[in-house]
């Protein structure tokens, strides 16, 4: 279908495309899902050096130019193979958790360092799945003698487990939040894996003890700073997410065309075509606005507009992954149904990201009439 | 840490490029209402503020009548109005009345007339279909002759397709035409014609060849309506409405020369005149929803301050609310695409089908959302929420219905087999 990206956001896509289907073929993807590790490092080492995980951050920033849209694009291509790699949680969510939120000499340099791929950071914010209603969660900073100091439970969180770094957001004494970098292997901090049914993601509970902590922000707004780098993130999972889904409906279609049944391809059955038309202007009209997210934020629209794209952007993308892979598994048959097959990898990826960063209802909620103009 | 930030340029009081306030022409709440800036239809756009203004003068100031033949008489004189301030018919020529309005241009006057809460011109079968097919395959004559009075609507048309056995499957129709002593002779019968009972004119799908399949050996005429051979009769809609009606061609005549196009090339035409109508899908219908929507919006936050909505309702109606928006953003990104694509000469393909099936589906959920957000109202004969909840059925059905859309999405995109 037609699309308003240019030419050369076309050929970033492509390129991505063409790499990320060599690196991870379905039957890879299952075999690193099933490892101890969730992701291979070779390959997570190949893609840092393409400097994906700087893309989307100005180069006076540590990062490779480009914005949102590009980073969006890189996105959708690893959303679309399932990629079992540790991108969203560090390039992403630590990411842009630090550039909203960062404004100390030590957070630029961490950036810098996340830009280029040389530390994997995970965000500890807003609880279990990243999607309570306060940015804290459980965690409470308290200053001990040797500095800041991390208690409480910090939830269920994306890639805890292979994190060499973590950005935590919690609640301070006085009031307010702040943003802190832990250490994940000194004291004070216990990972707990939490299996999901999406396993080509990780998961880790992570809960604090007095664990040391060093601050990242100057103090100011700090809880807007972070929800604006929630926004920014939930835009860029939005893309990943509809990567997904059109490949499902891809997949289905193919399915379509090469499964004959009653002397014809199953295709040619009008409930299927009607299905699957369904399907491709759902995930059509919500890539949409995982686009318009991606503008809105380049172009430093105001906080508000980007909260409201963000918003209904995980809220269309959300119900329509949940609908397509459930539709994906149905109009494969059995086959569908079977662990070989990659339709359930989408099945479950969808739902677990349709609950990070806030399910679909929660969105819907504050684009509800009485916030309308 | 920040990155800096540009202004965002949707506030009101940035200066335009033309000198004036913008604040003092965009003084519409409603212009929030269509959702974020887009930087390919900006707000300060030239041809948007001379829109805005004129429409700011000259508006209708009374409501649309429900009525059908005050609606009609209505949106007749408002179409005058615009005709006399040029803005009747943008994408036309500048020779021919227009302003060589580009797709974008196109997009941004519907927009406005939908904020200004300014009906369609009334002409639109004349205006989308007729006059642009005229433009490229009528003769001079049929140009001069006619194009004007489409345009001021002077001469109200109508356009004569569909047949009783003739609807999805238009290329079966049958009405035919033969030639006799230079004027063409119809036969035949038509349905669905909308404002046919108003009409001077209609552009007429025949077969002139009786031993051409489908297709083949068609010929679009140009009829006028008020002679002995041509009946149109009313058809009562289930919103009580009469806007359709079926016409009976019984040996009708008209001059040989008021063929679109070559005789026998009436697929042609037509396929061009679908081309014009696909490309206007959409462009007129996310403002006006969204429009609705503000409105929808205003009458529940009335509702919570009477005490009448409780937590239950509070909450579905958000859901609702919020799920229709959503979906009115992605129909006015979708408009935007085309309308950016027509104007790089792409082509668009059968994103317009996309666009239908979506907006067909999405004019009815926001109707019945309305209608049932104002409770007994909404179920009040007589009614605007009444009205439209029963009139936006059409809406999944006229211009392709749903069903056709998903087939050719189905077909021609995903290359399932036929």
């Amino acid at each position: 279908m037609i699309t308003l990206l240019d030419a050369d956001q076309r050929e970033i896509r492509d390129v991505a495309r063409r790499f990320l289907g060599d690196s991870y073929p379905p039957e890879r993807v299952l075999e690193i899902m099933e490892s101890d590790a969730g992701f291979e490092q070779g390959a997570w080492d190949e893609l840092i050096g393409l400097g994906w995980a700087g893309v989307g951050l100005s180069e006076d920033l540590g990062g490779a130019g480009y914005g949102d849209v590009e980073r969006g694009l890189l996105l959708e291509e690893m959303g679309r193979v399932c990629a079992p790699v540790p991108f969203l949680s560090t390039a992403v969510l630590a990411r842009d958790l630090l550039t909203a939120a960062g404004g100390t000499p030590e957070a630029q340099e961490l950036l810098g360092r996340v830009a280029v791929g040389e530390v994997r950071a995970a965000a500890v914010v807003a609880g279990d799945l990243h999607a309570g209603p306060s940015v804290a969660g459980g965690v409470r900073a308290a200053n001990g003698s040797d500095g800041p100091a991390l208690a409480g439970p910090g939830g269920v969180t994306l890639e805890a487990g292979s994190a060499e770094v973590l950005v935590v957001v919690a609640a301070l004494v006085d009031g307010g939040v702040g943003v802190f970098e832990v250490d994940p292997d000194g004291p004070g901090v216990t990972r707990t894996p939490h299996p999901m049914i999406d396993a080509t993601r990780r998961f880790a509970a992570v809960t604090f003890d007095g664990a040391p902590a060093r601050r990242l922000d100057i103090g100011t707004d700090v809880e807007g700073a972070v929800r604006r780098g929630l926004d920014r993130a939930t835009v860029g999972l939005a893309a990943e997410m509809i990567g997904g889904a059109q490949r499902c409906v891809d997949l289905t279609t193919e399915y379509a065309l090469q499964r004959h049944q009653f002397g014809v391809p199953i295709g040619s059955f009008q409930a299927i075509k009607h299905r699957l038309a369904d399907l491709l202007v759902g995930v059509d009209a919500a890539r949409e606005l995982v686009l318009q997210g991606a503008e809105l934020a380049t172009a430093g629209a105001a906080e508000d507009t980007i909260a409201t794209a963000a918003a209904a952007a995980k809220a269309a993308v959300s119900d329509v992954y949940e609908t397509v892979t459930g539709e994906a598994i149905q109009l494969h048959g059995a086959i569908g149904f079977t662990w070989e097959h990659a339709a359930h990898l989408y099945f479950k990826r969808a739902r677990v990201s349709a609950a990070l960063l806030g399910r679909a209802r929660d969105h819907r909620a504050i684009l509800g009439w009485a916030q309308h103009p | 840490m920040t990155e800096p930030r540009a202004t965002d340029t949707s506030g009101v009081g940035a200066q335009s490029a033309g000198g004036a306030d913008v604040g003092e022409v965009a003084r519409h709440e409603d212009a929030a209402v269509l959702g974020p800036p887009l930087p390919q239809a900006p707000v300060d756009d030239p041809f948007r503020l001379e829109l805005r203004r004129w429409l700011a003068e000259h508006r209708p100031t009374t409501p649309e009548p429900l009525d059908l033949d005050e609606r009609f008489a209505f949106g007749r004189d408002w179409q005058r109005t615009l005709f006399e301030g040029s803005w009747a018919g943008p994408a036309w020529p500048k020779r021919f009345g227009g302003r060589d309005a580009t797709a974008l241009q196109q997009y941004i006057y519907y927009e406005e007339l939908a904020l200004a809460r300014a009906p369609e011109p009334v002409n639109t079968p004349g205006i989308i279909l007729l006059g642009p097919t005229l433009m490229v395959h009528g003769s001079e004559e049929l140009q001069e002759r006619f194009l004007p009075g489409i345009l001021s609507g002077d001469e109200i048309w109508c356009q004569a397709f569909s047949e009783p056995e003739a609807g999805s499957d238009l290329a079966s129709l049958r009405t035919r035409a033969r030639l006799e002593d230079e004027e063409w002779v119809v036969d035949g019968q038509k349905v669905w014609t909308t404002w046919a009972m108003q009409s001077d004119w209609c552009f007429v799908l025949c077969r002139t060849d009786p031993e051409a399949q489908r297709h083949r050996g068609l010929t679009l005429l140009i009829m006028h309506m008020d002679q002995p051979g041509v009946t149109a009769r009313p058809i009562v809609q289930m919103s009580g409405d009469a806007e359709f009606g079926e016409v009976f061609f019984d040996s009708a005549r008209t001059p040989e020369s008021f063929a679109v196009g070559a005789p026998g090339e009436g697929w042609r035409a037509s396929m061009t005149m679908f081309g014009f109508e696909r490309a206007d899908q959409g462009f007129t219908d996310h403002a006006r929803l969204l429009v609705r929507l503000t409105d929808l919006a205003r009458t529940l936050r009335e509702h919570d301050a009477q005490g009448r909505l409780d937590d239950a309702k509070r909450a579905e109606h958000t859901q609702q609310f919020a799920d229709l928006w959503i979906r009115c953003q992605q129909l006015r990104r979708m408009n935007l695409r085309m309308a950016v694509h027509l104007d790089r000469g792409n082509e668009i393909g059968f994103a317009g089908s996309a666009v239908n099936l979506f907006w067909g589906e999405l004019e009815k959920a926001v109707a019945e959302l309305a209608a049932s957000v104002q409770g007994v109202e909404g179920l009040t004969h007589g009614t605007k929420s009444s009205h439209r909840l029963l009139a936006s059925r059409a809406a999944s059905i006229y211009s392709g219905t749903s069903e056709i859309q998903r087939n050719i999405i189905a077909e021609r995109v995903l290359g399932l087999p036929r």
